[in-house]
């Protein structure tokens, strides 16, 4: 009978301590968001290239076996397929994690972990288009190419005026 | 008109979400919730409907509530993301508790303390509905990429708000209850044959409890501690 309530006390204690520490860093993390959102804007709209493509692999806190495979895909891809542009400074590769930058999330309506292209022209965001379907694709890795790859390369092609 | 594919294709994706390894926490503690009861054929199959039906409910609230544009999709998967697994970890430890009888039990000191033990040991198959419901609004980052990229294209295309929703649903829970049913018979199947089925009930519902303290110290440990287990 003692073992039980030692072990009922545990794990009530361990219960609350968790409540608690939860609290504590939700309270913590809403006054560190707020700064840290503030500078990743600044560092989107104005970017030492004028003219370039972003791409964001937006990922959650909590990490996955299969989140980390699509990383790896789209990292993979980045620099097999696009390392010349990658070298010249008219591609960027990113890693966010959109549950800490709420702005960048919010900006790019993200719903789950997610790559994020971006083309900036002249400095300014001229267009973004958000990728839901590496989800589906992850087992393939031909289509995924095709897919990101395409997502990409219809920006880095637009040439500037 | 939804044609057979976007049908099959709603399935597909409910079970993928069920058999990728990130909800093996919550699909294990479903599992062993569902097929506990296992002297009781009725009482097994009927959690497990219940369990399909509160995803189904979770799965088709969302989704009505979003394409209605009452709610943006982003909007409510960053807050479900950010409070419901953290949530989760606390919820999962006290199920657990009750289900040993540690807790529930020292809330009645009066004669029906003995009654009130055994229901919450024993526990009603309603918690299977409500955490069928809970499980599927903690989405893992599988679950939210399927759900919040796939299925919610899917039912804007075919403007299905209630049978692409539903058999997503009920395709996260289909696992599940196979491998509920089919651990439950196997353990009659042995109770009865060596004529220990109460012994081989009690064991399977000691088991269940420590399954759903050990995930409930599981989700603790990843979402509230930020404790990374994928290498």
């Amino acid at each position: 009978m003692t073992t039980r309530k030692a072990v009922t006390h545990l794990l009530l204690g361990f219960v609350l301590i968790s409540v608690g520490f939860a609290i504590g860093k939700e309270t913590a993390l809403n006054g560190a968001r707020k700064t840290a959102t503030a500078s990743e804007v600044a560092a989107v709209t104005q970017p030492t290239g004028s003219d370039k493509v972003i791409v964001y692999y937006m990922h959650q806190t909590f990490r996955c076996v299969t989140c980390n495979q699509i990383e790896a895909m789209t990292a993979d891809l980045i620099r097999t397929s696009f390392s010349k542009q990658l070298a010249e400074g008219r591609l960027e590769w990113k890693r966010v994690n959109f549950q800490e930058n709420e702005e960048l999330a919010r900006r790019y309506d993200v719903a789950s972990s997610s790559v994020v292209v971006v083309r900036l022209r002249g400095g300014k965001e001229v267009a973004h288009q958000t990728l839901d379907k590496v989800w589906t694709l992850v087992g393939k890795r031909d289509e995924f190419a095709a897919y990101v790859g395409n997502a990409i390369r219809a920006y880095t092609t637009q040439e500037a005026p | 008109m939804i044609s057979w594919l976007a049908l099959g294709s709603a399935l597909w994706l409910g079970i993928l979400t069920s058999i990728s390894p990130c909800p093996l926490a919550s699909n294990i503690a479903a599992i062993s919730l569902i097929g506990r009861r296992v002297g009781q054929t009725r009482q097994v199959l009927l959690s497990g409907v219940l369990y399909t039906l509160g995803r189904t409910v979770a799965y088709v609230g969302l989704a009505v509530l979003i394409l209605a544009g009452l709610l943006g999709s982003g909007e409510i998967a960053r807050f479900l993301l950010r409070y419901l697994n953290q949530i989760l970890g606390p919820v999962l430890i006290l199920v657990g508790m009750v289900l040993l009888g540690l807790l529930g039990a020292s809330l009645s000191f009066n004669l029906a303390g003995q009654r009130v033990q055994e229901r919450a040991s024993k526990g009603s198959i309603g918690w299977a509905a409500v955490m069928g419901l809970l499980f599927a609004l903690s989405f893992c980052p599988v679950s939210a990429g399927l759900f919040f990229g796939a299925l919610l294209t899917l039912s804007a295309t075919h403007q299905s708000r209630l049978m692409l929703p539903a058999l997503f649903g009920i395709g996260t829970a289909l696992p599940v209850i196979f491998f509920a049913f089919l651990i439950a018979f196997a353990a009659n199947r042995v109770g009865t044959t060596f004529n220990r089925l109460t012994q081989v009930e009690w064991w399977v519902r000691t088991i269940t409890g420590a399954i759903f303290i050990l995930a409930g110290i599981y989700y603790c440990l990843a979402h509230i501690y930020g404790i990374s287990f994928v290498v």
